[in-house]
């Protein structure tokens, strides 16, 4: 039982997947077509996205609840400025803009000491606000149509997105368990005063986490506004959410220290699995939102439960 | 003067805090290849000496000399680059990260334009130190999964990766296994053989004749001698580590009947990772103390006891009834008080003021309905009876508990269980981190309690404390009973030698 | 801190928690009212005092629960699922049940959280976050997102009624402060929640019961959130499942923040929260009138935490505590 509880954190992801499979192939006798597999991967592209820079976060312990607004935000950036510098400028700076909110939440939480919560609720509002100030309040319709290839278009017959995703996935893989950047944000999560003693700078690391989780926000929300076509300065609400539960669903410990960066793969794939079975058998917008929260909670149920009897036989002298 | 340049020497090194000289002019060395162990009673003033040494405390006076020259660091970076490692008790590991990774990190070898981590080679490096020292253990592990032992190990190999000269060990074996302790005195002695200056300081003492080449033995912040190994004998670093001084501190106590109604009877207690089978009597009016080291599971005894850890095994029994006591609220309504070892982390309720400090333990007592209307009269009076029955000083009630003295916070959380009008108070170390006056004054407190027919289980670091204060002291070592005394058969060499393992004759 | 200016700094300092924030209220009705004469109408600032319970009864339970260490950014949603299920039953079982129901909801959606706090150990944080969407949810399924309108009297009262002039919710409003005020002063409770903020490890020392003190705190929160859903439900007229509390947890906690309790934990300040949340309402209500577009209040309210987290920084600093 001990062997298994410390082996689900890795792998326990498997399970949900299989569980997931399970529930598609019920629901669709297409499941197994190529077509709804890549149509999933696709779908499941900026959730992974985003869900890697989360990983990053709360790998460093601490965590982001402003990559809504970041999203918005930039969304908002790239169309009022695709028209004025063309597409492949206006990404640039619209990443380069979401970016920089990074930087923002990474100054105040790591010198100005703000516990990540506040910090980040507090620039979600400011960052929503200056959004829909940017926009006018309004959708900005996007007519170069040509931008719809990132979202949309295919190569060799797969989707772009699924691209982009295993591109960062690769990306991140690198960072997080190859560079000595990613290990420091281990370190710091993992130990932060002995992080501090052993001579890194933790200021840095933090900030470093912040800008790279904003980041992945704007890039994913390239790819969605390319889809609609439209900057929307109110756009996913409720993502964070489905992201963190990615993130969490995945194994990435909310302690800190142990990134799972492909169980986040693989729970972002899970739960785009399980938002296409809903749509096919036509379920509301609502209860999908529902199940997502769900989903995190059975996640957090099932993390505490491990958690306790892990250290209750620790206390008996088992070893554990 | 010794011909050759010494590793490090200390001139009148000199340390002092508010109240107390923690290292009173020492003359230290070390020299290239030697193992020197260092010994002392805690408040000796070791771990201060070390802090020095690894930089986290500037000295107040004196000078400190590496390989003949004079050094000062004013961080722990300093002191790090000027070849001195410390390993201190809690160890400064990161369990998320492999052993490869904990020893060079932040200076791991870099690839592909200084981005990515050169595994392989940091691998490599660190197999090739493990490999010098001998030690079996697996580079890519990570340290959450490793032993104590092994994290010791890793901790070696960190400093030898800095090309550290002089190692400084605290405590390096306290929570050891036989088999481990043996694993690791061999990588000393490797370290030894490759000209490495090391300071191991344990209270172990068979383990110091075994290694060390020369002893110093320190007490009250001074240096009292350094032997060679070979010249002196336990009994003879007993004697220097006690000194003729400990009667002197406190009057003596006036002769104590000998109390016989027990009140709590503990059977066959186990507690994970602390004490194995232990069995004891508390009797009425009694001040029984716990002895014992680190490693000797007297705090995870005494905290399992009042309910804060749980026990693996035993039973217990309160005036003739078997008890379970689960949590801190059970031992409080038996009539079990607590005083906490940790008073700023584990006993303050920093936000408060001394009066709320005192009264919430019984804040329900105190008011209309079980808590619904606090009377403020009656908290007040409260209030006022321990304030005068125990003298604590302060501006008024008032008075943010922070801004209190250490011995006068001490009294406050003393004063805390006595309104719950207990039969039976478990101290950890009381007078920790409190002025000799003050201290003298608790244990009159305590003293007069007994004599009131208050029962009394204590653990101390202190010597003095141990020797005056209880009518009993059970001394722990390794988890087990190793000693005990009656103040008849006190013996402040015995008991230091029962602490540390050396328990030639002394069985009780 | 030498010289005049250092003493005056730790004068001001120490005065801020009675004075500092009804000078800020008093600065800012001035400036808006010099500003805007409509803001200065009697019946403005009248009913803007009314609406201020919406988040000044909110924040109570937030007080309670800060202090406590935690957080519920939940209550937004909490608030949509109670009004929703309480104004839905109005034609059932009367305006009384109805209220009722919606106060009884909240305070069941608090227990929740507290009970995912206390027995599982889940951070707040997450707790509450995944939550928010639970209830909202449900909220939305529930009413299949259409807004419900009260139209009970009894309900109605509540928020729009009088009593001798003056209007219910303010009358609702000081008598929950009040009561939590005795609460927090009087009460084993608020002494227990304070010592549970402060050392968690003292407070299970001195035997209380931490768990069952956290899940309360959490009850606490769900409960007031209730009550202010009931008044301000009736205030508007109506109760929306995708509308009704949308940035509320925010809107909640800056009040609290403001109104200088610790972020740390321990020591709480329920009146700061009340001034605070008159402050929050008016400022918003200027701007409002000012014109100022109202993505500008997004931007306004977000600054306004970190300044108030600025804040207590500061004065703790120059009061030599411990606590930021």
């Amino acid at each position: 039982m001990i062997r298994f509880l410390k082996l689900y954190e890795k792998f326990g992801i498997v399970i949900f997947i299989a569980l997931g499979s399970i529930f598609l192939v019920s629901v669709t006798p297409n499941f197994l077509k190529l077509d709804t597999i890549l149509n999933i991967l696709a779908q499941a592209a900026h959730g992974a996205i985003v869900g890697f820079g989360m990983t990053m976060a709360l790998t460093s312990g601490g965590f982001d609840l402003s990559v809504e607004s970041i999203m918005a935000l930039s969304s908002v950036f790239m169309a009022i400025l695709i028209p004025v510098i063309g597409i492949p400028m206006a990404i640039l700076v619209s990443v380069l803009i979401g970016s920089l909110v990074g930087v923002l939440n990474g100054l105040i939480i790591a010198k100005l000491k703000v516990n990540p919560l506040i910090t980040t609720l507090s620039t979600a509002t400011i960052i929503k606000g200056v959004a829909l100030l940017v926009a006018g309040g309004r959708m900005i319709v996007i007519m170069q149509k040509r931008f719809m290839a990132i979202g949309t278009g295919k190569l060799l017959g797969i989707p772009v997105p699924i691209y982009l995703m295993a591109l960062f996935f690769g990306l991140f893989y690198l960072v997080v368990y190859r560079s000595s950047f990613g290990r420091h944000v281990a370190a710091v999560g993992s130990n932060e005063s002995a992080a501090r003693i052993s001579g890194l700078n933790v200021d840095l690391v933090k900030i470093g986490v912040y800008v790279l989780v904003a980041f992945t926000g704007a890039v994913a929300s390239v790819i969605r506004t390319s889809q609609a076509l439209i900057g929307m300065p109110s756009m996913s609400p409720g993502f964070v959410l489905v992201v963190l539960t990615i993130t969490i669903l995945g194994g990435t410990s909310l302690a800190g220290g142990r990134g799972n960066l492909w169980g986040t793969l693989l729970a972002a794939i899970f739960v785009s699995m399980i938002y296409y079975g809903l749509n096919l058998i036509n379920v509301q917008v609502f209860y999908q939102m529902l199940a997502v929260g769900l989903v995190l909670m059975l996640a957090l149920f099932i993390e505490g439960l491990r958690v306790r009897y892990l250290q209750a036989a620790k206390a008996k002298g088992i070893k554990v | 003067m010794d011909g050759g340049v010494e590793r490090l020497r200390t001139i009148q090194l000199t340390k002092t805090f508010p109240g107390v000289v923690a290292v009173d002019k020492v003359d230290f060395d070390v020299r290239p290849g030697e193992i020197h162990a260092l010994v002392g009673e805690n408040g000796a003033g070791k771990s201060t000496l070390i802090k020095i040494l690894g930089g986290v405390y500037p000295p107040d006076g004196g000078q400190v000399v590496m390989d003949g020259r004079e050094v000062v660091f004013s961080s722990t970076h300093e002191s790090l680059a000027s070849g001195i490692s410390v390993i201190y008790q809690e160890f400064n590991l990161v369990p998320d990260l492999s052993v490869a990774e904990n020893i060079f990190i932040g200076r791991e070898p870099k690839t592909f334009g200084g981005t990515l981590v050169d595994f392989r080679k940091l691998n490599a490096r660190a197999a090739e130190i493990l490999a010098t020292l001998e030690m079996p253990l697996d580079v890519k592990s990570y340290v959450s999964d490793i032993s104590v032992a092994e994290r010791q190990m890793v901790e070696i190999a960190k400093a030898l990766s800095h090309d550290s000269r002089l190692i400084i060990m605290d405590e390096p074996t306290a929570t050891l296994t036989e088999k481990e302790v043996r694993k690791i005195f061999e990588i000393v002695k490797n370290l030894r053989a490759r000209g490495v200056a090391i300071i191991y300081i344990s209270h172990r003492l068979e383990e110091a004749f075994e290694l060390a080449d020369r002893i110093s033995v320190m007490r009250d912040g001074r240096k009292v001698d350094t032997r060679a190994i070979a010249s002196t004998s336990k009994n003879d670093v007993i004697e220097m580590m006690v000194g003729k001084v400990v009667k002197e501190y406190f009057a003596e106590a006036g002769a104590r009947e000998a109390p016989r109604q027990p009140l709590l009877e503990v059977r066959g207690y186990s507690v994970a990772d602390a004490v194995e089978d232990i069995s004891f009597t508390l009797h009425r009016g009694e001040i029984l103390a716990f002895a014992g080291v680190l490693g000797s599971g007297v705090h995870g005894l005494l905290q399992s006891l009042f309910g804060v850890i749980p026990k693996k095994a035993g039973e217990v029994s309160f005036e003739g009834t078997p008890v379970h006591i689960d949590r801190p609220a059970d031992a409080i309504r038996l009539g079990i008080g607590y005083v906490t070892e940790d008073r700023k982390n584990a006993g303050l309720l920093p936000a408060m003021s001394v009066l709320h400090n005192l009264t919430v333990i019984i804040i329900r007592a105190l008011s209309f309905l079980r808590g619904l209307f606090i009377r403020d009269a009656a908290e007040m009076k409260s209030f006022a009876a321990i304030r005068a029955r125990l003298d604590i000083k302060l501006a008024g009630p008032t008075q943010r508990i922070i801004f209190l003295s250490g011995g006068n916070q001490q009294k406050v959380l003393i004063g805390r269980t006595l309104l719950t009008d207990c039969k039976a108070l478990i101290l950890l170390e009381p007078t920790r981190g409190i002025d000799i006056g003050a201290k003298a004054e608790i244990h009159r407190i305590l003293r007069e309690l007994a004599d009131k027919g208050l029962s009394i289980i204590l653990t101390s670091s202190e010597l003095p404390e141990l020797v005056n204060l209880p009518d009993r002291c059970i001394v722990l070592y390794k988890g087990r009973k190793a000693a005990e005394f009656t103040r008849a058969t006190m013996d402040s060499e015995k008991l230091v030698a029962a602490q540390i393992g050396h328990t030639g004759g002394a069985r009780a | 801190m030498n010289g005049v200016r250092g003493h005056a700094r730790v004068w001001i300092a120490s005065r801020w928690d009675s004075f500092g924030l009804p000078a800020l209220i008093s600065i800012l009705l001035v400036t808006f009212s010099l500003l805007s004469s409509t803001f200065a109408s009697g019946f403005n600032l009248l009913s803007n005092l009314a609406f201020s319970s919406l988040v000044g009864i909110g924040a109570i339970g937030m007080v309670f629960c800060i202090m406590s260490g935690d957080f519920d950014i939940s209550v937004g949603s909490m608030s949509a699922l109670a009004g929703v299920l309480g104004a839905s039953l109005v034609g059932r079982i009367g305006g009384v049940g109805a209220v009722l129901v919606t106060v009884a909801t909240a305070t069941v959606c608090g227990f929740v959280n507290g009970v995912f706090v206390t027995k599982l150990k889940i951070p707040a944080f997450i707790t509450t976050l995944g939550m928010q969407y639970v209830y909202r949810a449900i909220a939305y399924i529930y009413t299949s997102n259409t807004p419900v309108y009260i139209k009970d009297p009894f309900w109605l009262f509540l928020g729009s009624g009088t009593v001798l002039g003056i209007p219910f919710p303010i009358i609702i409003t000081v008598v929950c402060f009040a009561a939590a005020v005795y609460v927090l002063r009087k009460t084993s409770f608020g002494r227990y929640v304070v010592a549970v903020g402060t050392n968690k490890t003292a407070a299970m020392l001195s035997g209380i019961n931490v768990d069952f003190i956290k899940n309360m705190v959490f009850v606490l929160v769900g409960f007031f959130v209730g009550i202010a859903t009931v008044v301000t439900a009736s205030y508007l007229g109506s109760v929306n499942p995708g509308m009704t509390g949308q940035g509320y947890e925010f809107q909640v906690i800056t009040v609290v923040v403001l109104g200088g309790t610790a972020l740390t934990g321990g020591n709480g300040n329920m009146l700061g929260a009340f001034f605070a949340s008159l402050f929050l309402t008016y400022l918003q209500n200027g701007l409002g009138l000012k014109q100022v577009n109202s993505y500008w209040q997004f931007v306004a309210t977000g600054l306004v935490l970190i300044f108030a987290v600025g804040i207590n920084r500061v004065k703790s600093a120059l009061l030599g505590q411990r606590e930021a």
